[in-house]
C-alpha cells in the first residue's frame, strides 16, 4: 500500500499528469527516482504554439495556452525561418536554406531527418522565390521509400513577361539533391507554356495526389514524377 | 406521497448498505449514492452485501469523507454550479489527504472522484519547479549525485 507520494502507481501519477504541458511533465519526471522510471506519457495533449525565430536561437520559445506563458525548450533541428507539416512531420527551413524533417521532436524518441539545403540549389533567396508548402508520400519511419514533394514559387522571366510561377521539386532518401519537376504539357509559345508548367496548390486523396494550375484545372501526379493526363 | 424529493421517484424503501473501514468504523450508505463506486456494486450484485462490508485498505476518516461525496453526487436536484463550488471545497485538504481520496477512489473506482482529485493534483504541479514539487509532496527518494546530475542535464529547462 503506498504511503507516500513518490510511491503513487504509474496509472495513478499518469492520470494525474494527464493534462499537463510539456514543461511540467519534464519536470515531472525530474522529481525522484520512481516518477523517471514511471512510463509516463512523453506526449501531452496541452498544444504548444510554436513562436517563430527571428535570430535561430539555441532554444525555440512557444507559448503555452495552459500556463499562459512562454516556454522555452530545446529543439534539435528546428531552427527555422518557417515551419510546414506533412503526415504528423514538422518541416523546418532556416535562415540559411538548411531543411530539417521532424518527427515528435519533443520527445526524447525524436527522429531528425536533414534534407539537402533547398536554398542552394533552387538558387532561391527570400527576395525572389519561396516555399508554398511540403507534401510526404508517407511517414519515414514506416516507409523507407518516402518521397517529399515541395512546391516552391520563383519570380520568373517568361519571353516578354514577368510573373510568380510555382514550381515542383521532389526529393527520395536515395538522392543527393532535389530534382525539379517539368511538366511535359507542350509549350505551344511561351505564354502558354507558363500556363501549363505552373502550378499553386497540391492536394492529396489517398494515395493520389492532385495539382492544381493557376486555371484551377486538376492534373493527377503519381509519386514517381509522372502526370497523367486524361 | 411523503417523498421530500420532487422527483417522480417510486415510493420503494431506500437500500442501505454498510461499509466497514480499516480502523472498525461503519458507515450506512444508500444503495443509489454507493453504486457510484464500480467496486461496490460488483459486491452488492453478488450479493454479498447483507453483511457490513469490508474496506481494509481505507481508514475511518477517509472513508466517511468518501459517502460524503458519494451521498451528495446522488442528491437530486442540485445544480452543476453548486455542486462544483462543493466539489472546490472537498478537495481543498492537505496533500496527505488527497492522497488518501486518490488510492480510495481508485480502489472503490469512482471515476468522479478519482478525476476530481488527480486533477488537483495535476494543477498542484503546474509552473513548478522539480524542487518545488518535491518539498511540496515531501518526497526524499532523492537521487544519488551523479543521477542528479543526469537528471539536470538531461531535463534542464525544467529547471529554470
Amino acid at each position: 500500500m503506498a504511503r507516500n507520494w513518490a510511491d503513487l502507481p504509474e496509472e495513478l501519477l499518469q492520470l494525474c499528469s494527464q493534462h499537463l504541458c510539456p514543461k511540467d511533465l519534464q519536470a515531472l519526471r525530474a522529481v525522484c527516482r520512481s516518477w523517471r522510471s514511471a512510463a509516463l506519457e512523453e506526449r501531452s495533449d496541452v498544444p504548444w504554439l510554436m513562436l517563430t525565430d527571428e535570430a535561430e536561437p539555441l532554444q525555440r520559445e512557444f507559448l503555452c495556452p495552459s500556463c499562459r506563458l512562454v516556454h522555452k525548450a530545446p529543439v534539435p533541428g528546428a531552427k527555422a525561418r518557417r515551419c510546414f507539416s506533412s503526415r504528423g512531420w514538422l518541416f523546418a527551413l532556416g535562415w540559411d536554406g538548411e531543411l530539417h524533417m521532424l518527427k515528435n521532436p519533443m520527445s526524447s524518441h525524436h527522429h531528425i531527418i536533414k534534407l539537402p539545403n533547398l536554398d542552394k540549389f533552387l538558387d532561391i533567396s527570400s527576395d525572389d522565390g519561396f516555399y508554398a508548402k511540403f507534401v510526404l508520400s508517407a511517414s519515414p519511419t514506416t516507409s523507407p521509400d518516402y518521397v517529399v514533394m515541395v512546391i516552391y514559387w520563383r519570380f520568373e522571366w517568361l519571353g516578354p513577361i514577368s510573373a510568380w510561377v510555382g514550381r515542383l521539386g521532389l526529393w527520395k532518401p536515395s538522392n543527393k539533391k532535389w530534382t525539379t519537376v517539368n511538366s511535359p504539357y507542350p509549350s505551344y509559345d511561351v505564354l502558354l507554356s507558363f500556363q501549363f508548367m505552373a502550378y499553386d496548390d497540391v492536394i492529396e486523396e489517398g494515395d493520389q495526389l492532385m495539382l492544381l494550375d493557376p486555371y484551377y484545372r486538376l492534373v493527377d501526379f503519381t509519386w514517381s514524377g509522372k502526370f497523367e493526363f486524361y | 406521497m411523503s417523498s421530500s424529493s420532487s422527483s417522480s421517484l417510486p415510493p420503494c424503501p431506500k437500500k442501505m448498505i454498510t461499509l466497514k473501514s480499516s480502523d472498525g468504523e461503519t458507515f450506512q450508505i444508500e444503495e443509489t449514492a454507493a453504486l457510484q463506486s464500480k467496486t461496490l456494486e460488483n459486491m452488492i450484485d453478488e450479493n454479498c452485501a447483507s453483511t457490513p462490508i469490508p474496506l481494509r485498505s481505507i481508514n475511518g476518516k477517509i472513508l466517511a469523507k468518501v459517502v460524503e461525496f458519494c451521498n451528495k453526487h446522488a442528491e437530486v436536484g442540485v445544480d452543476a454550479e453548486s455542486l462544483h463550488a462543493w466539489d472546490a471545497e472537498f478537495v481543498n485538504v492537505e496533500y496527505t489527504t488527497l492522497f488518501d481520496y486518490i488510492l480510495a477512489a481508485n480502489f472503490l473506482e469512482i471515476p468522479t472522484l478519482l478525476d476530481l482529485a488527480s486533477g488537483v493534483v495535476g494543477d498542484m504541479i503546474k509552473g513548478k519547479t522539480p524542487d518545488e514539487i518535491r518539498k511540496m509532496f515531501n518526497i526524499n527518494d532523492a537521487f544519488s549525485p551523479e543521477e542528479e546530475e543526469e537528471v539536470r542535464r538531461a531535463n534542464q529547462w525544467a529547471f529554470e
